[in-house]
């Protein structure tokens, strides 16, 4: 089981670095707006921080 | 900082952690992927916050600052590559006990006295931007005074006196946590650094270079419209970029970390430090002065109307609570570290009987006494550089002890040959030319950064004249 959560946080870890990324590029080309924008900046802030100390505790 | 960092090595030193007073033997050595990974960490910290806008409040053109940056970074990496590495492949030791063979345990203690105090006002510098960014949902703003020694508003005074007693009681709980801690927010803040350039550049409608060429210059205008004559030009931007650590490498602080190095290539590593935290954060960074200066300029002015940058402002008009929450952390895991380095510097001179965590608590109120003062952290440009200055020169006479005491027929590792706990020569050494150079910057006004080299050539010569005359030639005393 804990395992699987380590196996598993990592790829959703990645994902939310994306989150860091990608929402400031659409909004530097105007699809989306800056409230969007932020709150996926902060879902991909908590995710980070929840899931990326499953699995860099063993790496 | 300049990006100050803290070596794990170095706080083990201080613990008494492993091959600390050995050479690391083979079986410890590390292949040049550790170093790659630890470097990238260590260089996009808090005082990337601060440093990347005083860049424009200083009044440097963009293309000076694109070009400043690359060279001086440049020269930074080879530094270490060509200075420190080879003596730390050479010997295999840390910094201290290098330093203890050739000055003497006495003299290493007032170095991390000295460092442990210079860490203090570093640690007080991100106690200062963190607090900038609590006081935002509470509507309190950083106000920088006028004086140096002049304190912002109540409620930030406040703010700061609580940030700061929350950061020694962490770093009183020991220095594990908050690194573990500070590496799993290194890939996240680099790419929140980033996004505050991403989204400067839509706040500033800059979709090309020219647009924002125009909005940069338009903002150094607006700052030397409110602040008065402002200069930080190309060359001043190569010295600082490339003098900004120099207590790391002229200084070879990082002696401890390359002796576990395997091979030679782990000398480039600080290029990923130096390239993500030094250029990109810094460059990201200041965008953020310039989308503000360019949106509303207003929220720019303190209230005596000139320019400052408040980093946690900047950061949440920018990207809102991900800023602010960007913000605090990297102010922590810098200043958290820095105070515990330094506690543990401090501890050293007390009795055995004293609280193991005296030296700790000692320093975070030092760091956040010199938190509640502003203008320590908006001069923080001036304070890298004088960092630099006075860590620096212990860099050269290590370098003379390791290249030329054979050649000049002085004695190497001299403290182990005399058997002293205290090396006049190197005080001499080390003292003149920092004293020599702060006068220069506290009463001649001259840039920090500019002294470091002088600083440590005049250090280098002086050693070698005072282990001269003090113990003489290696071939007189082995006669005698």
């Amino acid at each position: 089981m804990k395992k699987n959560i380590v196996i598993l946080s990592k790829p959703i870890s990645w994902v939310s670095l994306m989150l860091i990324v990608v929402p400031p590029v659409l909004y530097f080309t105007d699809a989306v707006t800056m409230e969007i924008m932020n709150a996926l900046l902060l879902a991909g802030t908590l995710i980070w921080f929840v899931t990326a100390p499953l699995w860099m505790r063993g790496e | 900082m300049p990006n100050v960092h803290i070596e794990k090595e170095a706080v083990e030193e201080l613990e008494g952690g492993e091959y600390n007073r050995e050479p690391v033997p083979d079986k410890a050595l590390k292949g040049p992927k550790a170093f790659w990974g630890m470097y990238a960490g260590e260089h996009a910290a808090g005082t990337e916050f601060m440093i990347g806008p005083l860049f424009l409040a200083a009044g440097a053109s963009l293309k000076d600052l694109f070009i400043g940056l690359l060279i001086g970074n440049i020269l930074a990496v080879l530094t270490w590559r060509y200075l420190v590495l080879p003596i730390a492949m050479k010997r295999r030791m840390t910094l201290y006990y290098q330093l203890e063979q050739i000055a003497g345990g006495s003299m290493v203690k007032l170095y991390n006295v000295t460092n442990g105090v210079l860490f203090c006002f570093l640690a007080g510098a991100m106690i200062t931007v963190s607090a900038s960014a609590v006081g935002v949902p509470f509507d309190v703003r950083f106000e920088v005074p006028e004086a140096t020694f002049g304190l912002s508003g109540a409620g930030f005074t406040l703010i700061v006196a609580i940030v700061g007693a929350l950061i020694a009681l962490v770093a009183a709980r020991g220095y594990n946590m908050v690194a573990r801690f500070s590496n799993i927010a290194a890939p996240w803040m680099i790419l929140v650094f980033v996004a505050c350039g991403i989204v400067s550049l839509a706040q500033m409608d800059a979709h090309s270079f020219a647009k924002l060429n125009t909005v940069w210059n338009d903002g150094v205008e607006y700052v030397k419209l409110a602040n008065g004559s402002v200069d930080f030009g190309l060359g001043k931007i190569i010295i600082f970029s490339w003098l900004c650590n120099a207590a790391m490498h002229f200084g070879m602080a990082d002696l401890s970390i390359f002796r576990f190095t395997k091979n030679k290539s782990a000398g480039w590593a600080p290029a990923i430090g130096m390239f993500l935290g030094h250029y990109v954060a810094w460059i990201c960074a200041a965008f953020l002065l310039a989308a503000l200066i360019a949106t509303n300029p207003n929220e720019t002015l303190n209230a005596a109307g000139k320019v400052q940058a408040d980093p946690g402002f900047l950061a949440w008009n920018a990207l809102g609570w991900a800023g602010i929450i960007c913000v605090v952390i990297a102010g922590w895991t810098t200043a958290n570290p820095t105070i515990y380095r330094a506690g543990l510097a401090f501890q050293s001179l007390m009795p055995k009987s004293a609280h193991p965590v005296t030296g700790v608590v000692l320093a975070g109120a030092v760091a956040t006494i010199a938190g509640v003062f502003p203008n320590l952290s908006a001069q923080l440009l001036g304070f890298v550089g004088t960092y630099g200055m006075i860590l620096g020169p212990i860099g050269a006479i290590i370098f003379v002890n390791h290249y030329l005491a054979k050649p000049l027929g002085i004695h190497e590792d001299p403290a182990v040959a005399k058997k002293t706990t205290f090396n006049v020569a190197v005080l001499l050494a080390w003292v003149i030319p920092m004293a020599a150079g702060l006068w220069l910057i506290f009463g001649k006004g001259q840039f920090a950064a500019y002294l470091v080299i002088p600083a440590w050539i005049l250090s280098g010569i002086l050693y070698i004249i005072f282990a001269k005359l003090m113990h003489g030639s290696k071939s007189n005393s082995s006669d005698s």
